[in-house]
């Protein structure tokens, strides 16, 4: 923090003679590679060890690193200020501000990725203005919905997940579709949880942060998912990286080769693994796809095959984002597009059963490897509704009503969702 | 006050009383003991144990450690801690884990580890959980609770027991929370039968990560002189022949041999007179409580008749098992042992336990 804070005083550094005028390119550079090497040390370097150790045949030992908390965020963060103060749209920055920016405790652990101006005047403001009461009741309701997705939702799916994942290459064609969903709802519920959570008590401080998702499930084609998806992460990427390298500014191949690579880094912030990799060289095919269809436009396609095309894209490229290795990202996917992986009753089995003896078996429950229960089937069966046809948590708090109903409603979901943090999955064990 | 401020403060005093009233509750009965301010008279272990088993392990260890333990799942809960008295060894505790994983028996024995200098570790390790696809684990879960007492009293599942602990006292009702509804022989067929055995069987994966961290843990005991023995629990022989239903023979020999090769292995699941009999088991998986003494017999070294010894070096069977001793039937045989193990209760211990 320190060195970033010298590094933007240097910039912003006006008046006599600006004596570092001429080297300010370079400062710059120097701000954003002691970031940029922060964030290798941490987090990809036993990934790069692992890497040499299997290409050259070494034997390098893997350093035991701790992770600090909220590194990816904060780095990005911390690249956002040094940029800033380079670009001069910060105008002027103290250290108490500072530091309240780049520590400030809603968002320094998983975002929203803020910029230093969009925080440090509403601190500002936030000292002379007396509470505000809308503020706090809107925050609480971000705050209540949060608590409800990530605790409820994505910590149930979380079960199924775990399980499905675990037993990749075990997993029929229900099994695989089941799994994959559920990662695909409980990273939303989850990710987009927090960030209401983060929001909501930001806002009952009186600080506004960005809004960092937008129904991203709703959305009808791949770029139109950027823009609804991690948005202050797809605004650091635009802002940052993708219009730095050039943007579409340089011919059909430069905008593709600069796509390519925007996604290809954003892949491996999120993580350090090759399934980290092609996930975002999947996400980047995606959009090169897209903007080619779009420059050759020859057909529009009708709204539910452009959402069930863009969705299932999404939904394959998550489970190269949660496998723990590409092979078994592989086996998940070969078992939900392979008709062989189809559970057949037994009444069938007689019937195809030399099809292929293996894969063909028969089953009450077709969810049985992932432990799958009607709760799973409730919540999944929900959700489709609940993120496609529902008003988001920053839509609905913007039309809350101080009524009694809606009294109940948050200090209900609170309760319930708070009873639920220390969760203890029931089970009853059959004893004879 | 303006119509906000009302609407936040409401929700505020709401949501504080709800959380009031449990913590209360929680408090009050404490359906796991981790306070015991209050002597209500409640039946809490019949409730409390099948609603949790980990939470209810890990919290009575916390209250009460003791240096000799034995980990595992429904089996290892058959050994159980008054066999231990009865045979003259004290300081034996059973953290065994009603559906657990071998996974959650690590986790234990490491959470045990923590709380004291332990003596002895005996892992129950029946080849259902010698499984890479037997991973569950939800003794975290259970260590973050009984370390947070926030999110002890402030628990749903918790007020949940509590309130069924409390429901049995005010109906007088003892409650049978697990127990099947089916008689014995339905009971048998359906732990046979595809739902139980495919569930362990249909997707066995060999179990490397198991092997390496139970070759950690005894790398650990090692270092702490801490005696570490592997118990392979008795099971059914109809049960045993499954692993030939499903092809898995070789795994299941190199079970028996992998574990002996990590630390020394007290066998009874093999094919003699105890396990062909059908009365001493419960169902397929579970041997009923003489066979647990027998076990308990064995684990103290008292009585070497059934159990197969396997050493450290490549599974070489060292000594018991086969042939069995003829005896007019295994229930008496059972039956000696108990007595045996009664009659000893007065006698200090005569080795190393």
């Amino acid at each position: 923090m320190m060195v970033n804070y010298a590094v933007g005083s240097c910039l912003l550094r006006k008046g006599a003679g600006k004596p570092f005028e001429p080297f300010r390119k370079w400062i710059l550079f120097f701000g954003v590679a002691f970031n940029v090497s922060l964030l290798c040390y941490f987090k990809y370097m036993n990934f790069f060890i692992e890497n040499l150790n299997t290409l050259l045949g070494t034997d390098f030992n893997l350093a035991s690193i701790i992770l600090p908390l909220g590194v990816s965020f904060f780095t990005f963060a911390q690249i956002t200020f040094v940029t800033d103060c380079y670009r001069m749209t910060i105008v002027q920055c103290n250290l108490l501000d500072y530091c309240t920016f780049s520590l400030f405790f809603p968002y320094v652990v998983s975002g929203p990725i803020t910029r230093y101006g969009e925080i440090v005047p509403q601190l500002r403001a936030s000292e002379r203005r007396p509470v505000d009461w809308k503020n706090v009741s809107q925050g609480l309701y971000l705050l209540a919905i949060g608590l409800f997705k990530k605790i409820v939702l994505a910590d149930s799916l979380a079960v199924w997940v775990a399980n499905g994942f675990d037993k990749a290459a075990h997993l029929n064609f229900f099994e695989a579709w089941a799994s994959s969903l559920c990662y695909t709802m409980q990273l939303y519920y989850d990710f987009s949880g927090y960030s209401d959570m983060a929001i909501g008590s930001a806002l009952m401080l009186g600080i506004s942060l960005p809004i960092n998702f937008n129904s991203p499930y709703k959305s009808m084609n791949i770029q139109e998912f950027w823009r609804r998806w991690h948005i202050s992460l797809s605004r650091f990427l635009r802002d940052y990286i993708y219009i730095p390298l050039g943007g579409s500014r340089r011919g059909e191949i430069g905008t593709y080769g600069n796509i390519f690579v925007t996604f290809l880094l954003a892949g491996l912030w999120h993580g350090s693994g090759w399934n980290f990799v092609i996930w975002g060289s999947l996400h980047a095919c995606g959009l090169m796809v897209q903007r080619a269809w779009n420059k050759i436009g020859v057909v529009r396609l009708p709204r539910i095959v452009a959402w069930l095309i863009t969705f299932n894209f999404i939904n394959v490229c998550w489970v190269f984002f949660r496998a723990q290795t590409i092979g078994s990202a592989v086996r998940i996917l070969r078992s939900m597009f392979f008709v062989n992986s189809i559970p057949l009753p037994a009444f069938l089995v007689q019937k195809f059963g030399f099809l292929h003896r293996t894969f063909i078996i028969a089953v009450k429950n077709p969810f049985k490897a992932i432990d799958g229960s009607y709760e799973m089937a409730l919540i999944l069966a929900l959700s489709f509704p609940l993120i496609l046809f529902f008003k988001n948590a920053h839509e609905a708090a913007l039309d809350l009503r101080p009524t009694r109903v809606a009294i109940c409603f948050i200090a209900v979901v609170i309760l319930f969702s708070a009873l639920e943090m220390g969760r203890l999955t029931q089970f009853l064990y059959v004893q004879f | 006050m303006d119509d906000w401020k009302r609407f936040a403060c409401s929700i505020l005093v709401l949501v504080l009383s709800g959380i009031g009233v449990v913590f209360a509750l929680n408090y009050v009965v404490d359906p796991y003991d981790m306070n015991g301010k209050f002597q209500l008279g409640l039946d809490k272990e019949g409730i409390s144990q099948p609603m949790n088993y980990r939470l209810f392990s890990l919290a009575r260890f916390s209250r009460d450690p003791k240096v000799k333990i034995i980990f595992g799942d429904s089996r290892a809960l058959g050994l159980r801690e008054d066999y231990f008295q009865a045979a003259g060894a004290d300081n034996w505790r059973n953290m065994g884990i009603g559906g657990g994983t071998l996974y959650e028996e690590i986790e234990s024995f490491y959470f045990a580890l923590s709380k004291v200098g332990l003596k002895r570790a005996v892992f129950v390790i029946p080849f259902n959980l010698y499984n890479d696809n037997q991973r569950h684990d939800e003794v975290p879960d259970s260590i973050n609770v009984v370390q947070n007492p926030g999110k002890y009293y402030i628990n749903g599942f918790v007020a949940r027991v509590s309130l069924l602990i409390l429901y049995s006292k005010i109906s007088g009702r003892r409650l049978e929370i697990g127990k099947p509804t089916m008689s014995k022989d339905e009971f048998w067929d359906y732990q046979l039968g595809p739902n139980m055995t495919g569930n362990f069987y249909s997707q066995w994966s060999y179990p490397r990560d198991l092997l390496n961290k139970l070759t950690e843990a005894k790398e650990v005991c090692d270092k702490r002189g801490i005696e570490m023995t592997i118990v392979l629990p008795p099971t059914h022989v109809d049960l045993q022949g499954k692993t030939k239903d499903y092809g898995l023979e070789k795994a299941y020999s190199e079970y028996k041999k992998n574990l002996s090769c990590i630390a020394n292995v007290i066998d009874f699941d093999f094919p003699n007179d105890l396990t062909r009999n059908r009365d001493l088991f419960i169902d397929p998986y579970h041997s009923t409580p003489p066979v647990g003494k027998l076990i308990v017999s064995q684990i103290l070294g008292r009585d070497s008749s059934y159990g197969r010894r396997y050493s450290c070096r490549r599974g070489t069977l060292l000594s018991g098992g086969v042939p069995l001793p003829v005896h007019k039937n295994v229930t008496d045989r059972v039956g000696d042992c108990a007595a045996t193990l009664t009659a000893m209760r007065p006698r200090p211990p005569v080795r190393k336990n």
